[in-house]
């Protein structure tokens, strides 16, 4: 196996947890979950050559699989928002966890609104989320803002 | 709630689990711009098959003027080869999936809608060219071409051909870009208006 390759492995392998976490984030089906590990390995390969080492492997990693997952064609994920739900008076499973309901709320989010809250999340500074994004700073932390108090309004409806 | 410490726990517990797929890196690719980049070198693969049957041609065929039609093909599809090299180059290197997603898309979209935009412009001064070198080449296999020239019918037989063949040609090159590269740049305009207007 190339050096290069072999040192591409080895990096994937110690990060590849990210690659789980944008998929989970994103994909509902299996198949889809396939190809899309498929194609952000792909894409990560393809762009390593180019990879100077300026930010992180994992910053750079986290951004190409979010890319590949904003561009990748996946199957329609039906998202049904609470207050919908809730005028259909369908009974709703009410979930005790926080990091579950998290999880679903985040879900509920425009793709680009969860990209720039899991960013946040994840420790990223505003700089970062926008050099990611391709917005502005301040946008970025207007967003932020907007997005943050979305979430803890649905988590606290629930 | 905490959201930091939620997501924390939601990252360990749940975002962390295994997704299937193998770890080796097969060599293809959904995305569109792969798909586009595919296609440039469809068209760049017919280009030099073209371009040789044209060398072939001006050295096989007797008659000057005919030698003189197939070197003026032979200058087009030299102008068309750079034009696809270029775009696929500039495809190939702004393709950038660790770079800002939208600008890339955008980038990539342009130059690519220039790029045909051109070659569709260029195709109606180009297509009337083709059709009098095939015209000189069909006259050649039993005829002196530069002796039937002489009359006025064979002109007016040219312009009959010209006339009839420049738009089919056109239809069908129109038709044959939107296979090869319209439903990718649709898609890519797809993705690039959901980017702007999430953004």
């Amino acid at each position: 196996m190339p050096s290069l390759q072999r040192e591409f492995t080895a990096l994937i392998n110690q990060n590849r947890g990210i690659i789980y976490k944008v998929i989970r984030l994103y994909v509902n089906h299996e198949e889809d979950e396939r190809d899309l590990f498929q194609e952000i390995l792909f894409q990560a390969w393809k762009s390593y050559p180019r990879f100077d080492g300026r930010s992180k492997f994992s910053t750079w990693l986290y951004r190409v699989g979010l890319n590949t997952v904003l561009t990748f064609k996946r199957r329609p994920v039906v998202v049904v928002p609470h207050e919908d739900l809730a005028s259909l008076n369908i009974a709703q499973p009410k979930t005790t966890d926080d990091s579950e309901a998290l999880y679903v709320a985040i879900r509920e989010l425009p793709e680009i609104d969860r990209m720039i809250i899991t960013l946040h999340l994840d420790g990223y500074e505003n700089e970062e989320i926008a050099e990611i994004t391709g917005i502005t700073k301040n946008n970025a932390a207007v967003k932020l803002h907007r997005i943050k108090d979305n979430l803890i309004k649905t988590l606290k409806a629930e | 709630m905490d959201l930091k410490e939620a997501w924390k726990k939601l990252a360990q517990e749940k975002l962390s689990k295994p997704v299937a797929g193998t770890d080796e890196v097969y060599n293809s690719s959904k995305h569109p711009i792969q798909k586009l980049i595919r296609s440039f070198k469809i068209a760049l693969g017919f280009v030099v098959f073209f371009e040789g049957a044209f060398v072939y041609l001006a050295v096989v065929m007797p008659q000057p003027i005919v030698k003189a039609a197939m070197v003026m093909m032979m200058i087009v599809y030299v102008f068309y080869f750079v034009t696809n090299y270029k775009t696929l180059n500039h495809i190939r290197t702004n393709f950038r999936m660790d770079e800002n997603l939208s600008y890339t898309l955008q980038s990539i979209y342009d130059n690519t809608q220039q790029s045909l935009k051109f070659q569709r412009r260029s195709a109606l001064f180009i297509y009337p060219l083709a059709a009098t070198c095939g015209f000189f080449l069909g006259l050649s296999v039993e005829r002196d071409v530069v002796a039937v020239l002489q009359h006025n019918s064979t002109w007016i037989t040219l312009l009959i051909t010209i006339a009839i063949l420049t738009p089919i040609s056109y239809y069908v090159a129109i038709q044959l870009e939107r296979v090869g590269y319209g439903r990718y740049l649709e898609q890519l305009r797809g993705l690039i208006h959901q980017l702007n207007s999430q953004v």
